[in-house]
């Protein structure tokens, strides 16, 4: 069996590493975490000249310290597993930050072939490289790539196989520190190669190095090989010696050289065409980052994006909506009365439908955020909001957290508390866990679009913007107060990238969307079918027992005695019989589907003018004698109170159902802030997802139906529900932005914090925190009488 | 009758995948080497999943 060559990829962040990544492995790639930390590790395989090859992908660092976790990490690779090449994948148009990290991997002794990756980008900047200058001067392959566009993948591939067969051994070329740094390191290297034994892959230069900078991961390695001081006591010696000539310590001496390393280097071998000239990003940014119109364009272009979401999707999402009422109708229609019928109607059409009918204004979101991503405006925003998040104790870290978790809308806060992990400080760190679940996600999206749409409908936009500005006004102040009392601690420093603009192309931006919407589509067709299915079981069990039910089939009886008692209507109900053909014929009518029932007695045909002239309001056609009119009247009210007393019904036997007790029982918590049982049961759906709280809406309003066939989308059925108003809906709106996380979010809390104590405060902090929001604007809006 | 029967299987089993869906993300927590993402995206079940299978591609872009 031919043995695995493993390749190694290693770079800056932002290089175009993960890239390449994909472009070697594409879908034969396996993700976790390297043993015993929360970074990710990813590896692939992929076939070459006759040879299975891994690829394993290092975590991005900017050095070989021991500073991070990510640059240990980096580094023990190469130390202890011995890849047979090393792939640094080097920014081409950011050649002098990159190469410092080259540097320190040539020093290791590592084989190493650099990809001079995003070539196309240094050439629109009219950065010129002599790859084979600068191999030349590094001594080592150079091969020039464009890891979007698979540029050079095949030439990195088969010199990195070449390459790697060749014998270990030192670099061919080295930085030179200068005459005295080299006389202390050869000292060094002396003892160490008199009292190390079995250090195998190491090159005794580079731990003499290592050593000389007093890398505490290191020396504690080589403490524990060698257990003698005579080594430590030289580079005591040494460190003390050259700090001082140079008077300052060695580590910032030997970065020097490095650094004076990779100028001459870059002299050498790179040609900029005009050293004056500032280029595109730069200039973009003089205005887009600028400490008062940056804030100004972010809040145009976020009003802009939902404008765009809002308007753009209403066409669509009208059309589905519209569809999934059809679907609800003609599925009543089609199947006989009972659970099998209510089930599909109520718990799946209505349910399920009710969220997909929003997938519309998903995909719109998602592509304008696609849009800020893929240009590199995103960044941007992180960018001048790190000023702001650092006077509330955040971090311009945790403006990437907050991003990804929402902070346009869209986002997930799984991912945005995963991104945590590039947080040195551990209390900043938890303190942005615990405010992530603020943000906006793209869960909360489908019950924003239907509480907005039905209450608020000529002012979309406005609501959504304001939610938006809302949601970050309480992240800061509860990262504020957070940080103030559980989480005080300082502020470690962080530098935040500015990736240079880029134009997205259209296949890219549809190829994101799209990803982003499926896993919508699919969440509703998986999760949410499911959970929408446990929830109509919970409020369609048990049904109401024949104690309660009698009350009501007395009363219709009643109803029923009254209305054929009454002389205005006796002409035309003389028995029970008249009654329920007159109401099959209403039916049959209202369908389009008039049988010949109306030729047999055309006093129901009279009738049915009359009631439609009554809806009218309209004087009564002369055709229509007054004895008709009257019979009308009393028709008329007879529906109503039977309508009425149908709804009661309803209404009971939902009460009397599991999940109506829930509600009911929530009922003493919530009401203060106007929520009914109904809305309470939701709440209690969206622990699963957010979204599950409008399919569960959908379903309990589908439940609560007097005419199932008789169909209308649920923002419909929300605005002329006399229980509900624009207060109300406010009210319900940030208190689903607030309160509880869902469960994927507090497992990742638990599992990114390593306690459950701060899954408990993270659930019970955020539902005060949504209550009280809620419990002041509703009162205050009642009091003040605004939107009731 | 055949209604009931119906009905019941299906909540049945809309019961077990929610259950099956919750455990698996309580379980991702005790196999500390995995990074399973725990939402559901479409990586989730199959326990491997990271952060960049969630939701949003260039947070893998902006931490790496």
């Amino acid at each position: 069996m031919t043995e695995k060559f493993v390749l190694a990829l290693a770079g800056n962040p932002n290089a175009g590493k993960t890239t390449l990544f994909n472009a070697l492995t594409g879908a034969r790639q396996h993700v976790g975490n390297w043993p015993g930390v929360t970074v990710e590790k990813k590896e692939g395989t992929l076939r070459h000249l006759g040879r299975e090859v891994r690829v394993v992908d290092l975590p991005g660092t900017y050095s070989l310290t021991a500073y991070s976790i990510e640059e240990i990490i980096a580094r023990n690779f190469i130390v202890d597993q011995a890849p047979d090449v090393v792939i640094d994948v080097v920014d081409a148009s950011n050649l002098e930050r990159n190469l410092y990290l080259a540097v320190q991997l040539m020093e290791m002794g590592a084989r190493m072939v650099m990809a001079l990756n995003m070539i196309d980008v240094a050439r629109g900047r009219h950065i010129e490289i002599d790859e084979k200058k600068l191999s030349a001067l590094l001594g080592l392959p150079v091969i020039p790539t464009n890891g979007k566009k698979r540029v050079g993948i095949e030439e990195l591939l088969d010199t990195a196989v070449e390459h790697g067969q060749a014998p270990n051994g030192e670099p061919q070329r080295r930085v030179t520190y200068g005459v005295e740094v080299e006389e202390e390191l050869a000292k060094i290297e002396q003892r160490l190669k008199q009292s190390v034994a079995g250090m195998g892959n190491l090159s005794t230069r580079w731990l003499a190095v290592k050593l000389l900078e007093g890398d505490s991961e290191i020396s504690k390695k080589v403490e524990a090989l060698t257990g003698s001081n005579g080594l430590f006591q030289q580079v005591e010696k040494s460190r003390d010696h050259l700090t001082s000539i140079f008077g300052d310590p060695p580590e910032i001496i030997l970065t020097d050289a490095r650094y004076g390393f990779v100028s001459g280097a870059i002299k050498q071998s790179v040609r900029v065409e005009s050293t004056d000239r500032v280029h595109l990003s730069e200039m973009i940014d003089r205005v887009l980052t600028h400490r008062v119109m940056g804030p100004v364009v972010l809040l145009l272009v976020l009003y802009s994006v939902y404008l765009f979401t809002f308007q753009g999707s209403e066409p669509l999402a009208n059309y589905l909506q519209t569809f999934f009422k059809w679907l609800g109708g003609v599925t009543a229609d089609a199947l006989p009365e009972g659970l099998f019928r209510s089930l599909l109607v109520s718990g799946i059409i209505d349910g399920v439908g009710g969220v997909l009918g929003f997938t519309p204004l998903i995909a719109f979101m998602f592509l304008a955020i696609a849009v800020l991503e893929d240009t590199g405006y995103m960044a941007r925003i992180a960018f001048m909001l790190d000023r702001v998040l650092r006077g509330f104790g955040l971090h311009g870290a945790s403006m990437l957290a907050l991003m990804v978790a929402g902070g346009m809308a869209g986002g997930c806060a799984v991912p945005g508390i995963m991104a945590t992990r590039t947080m040195k400080e551990p209390k900043e760190r938890l303190a942005t866990i615990l405010v992530t679940p603020l943000m906006n996600c793209g869960a909360k999206l489908p019950v924003y679009a239907l509480l907005i749409g039905a209450f608020f409908p000529d002012h979309k936009v406005r609501v959504m913007f304001i939610l938006t500005l809302i949601s970050w006004a309480l992240v800061l102040l509860a990262g504020k107060v957070i940080r103030s009392t559980v989480l005080s601690g300082p502020a470690a420093p962080f530098v935040l990238e500015l990736p240079p603009y880029r134009l997205p192309t259209l296949r890219g931006l549809l190829i994101h969307t799209w990803e982003r919407t499926w896993l919508f589509i699919k969440k509703a067709g998986t999760v949410l079918l499911a959970v929408s299915i446990v929830l109509w079981a919970m409020m369609s069990f048990p049904s109401l027992p024949a104690e309660k039910v009698k009350p009501f089939e007395d009363k219709e009886v009643a109803l029923t005695k009254a209305l054929l008692a009454d002389p205005a209507a006796a002409d035309v109900f003389k028995s029970e019989k008249d009654l329920e053909d007159f109401e099959k014929f209403s039916k049959e009518t209202d369908a389009g589907q008039s049988k010949t029932l109306s030729n047999q007695n055309p006093q129901f045909l009279a009738l049915a003018t009359a009631l439609s002239e009554l809806k009218k309001n309209a004087t009564p056609k002369q055709s229509v004698s007054g004895s008709m009119a009257a019979a009308a009247e009393a028709y008329s009210r007879y529906s109503a109170e039977k309508s009425d007393l149908e709804a009661e019904k309803q209404s009971e036997r939902l009460k009397n159902t599991i999940g109506g007790r829930i509600g009911v029982a929530m009922e003493t918590v919530f009401k203060p802030i106007g929520f009914d049982w109904r809305t309470n049961v939701a709440l209690l759906g969206g622990f699963a997802a957010k979204e599950v709280i409008v399919a569960t809406l959908g379903t309990a309003y589908s439940l609560g139906e007097v005419d199932p066939e008789k169909s209308e989308s649920l923002s419909e059925k929300l605005s002329k529900d006399p229980e509900w108003n624009p207060l109300m809906a406010f009210t319900l709106l940030l208190f689903v932005m607030l309160y509880n996380p869902c469960i994927a979010t507090l497992v990742t809390i638990r599992r990114e914090s390593g306690s459950w104590r701060w899954v408990v405060f993270a659930m019970l902090y955020t539902t005060l925190l949504a209550y009280f929001v809620a419990l002041v604007v509703h009162s205050a809006g009642t009091l003040l009488r605004v939107g009731v | 009758m055949w209604q009931e029967i119906l009905v019941f299987f299906i909540v049945l089993a809309a019961a077990l995948f929610v259950g099956k869906r919750f455990w698996n993300s309580f379980k991702g927590l005790r196999t500390g080497d995995k990074a399973a993402c725990g939402c559901d995206c479409s990586k989730c079940s199959e326990g491997g999943a990271s952060m960049s299978d969630c939701c949003s591609p260039s947070a893998d872009r902006r931490t790496r």
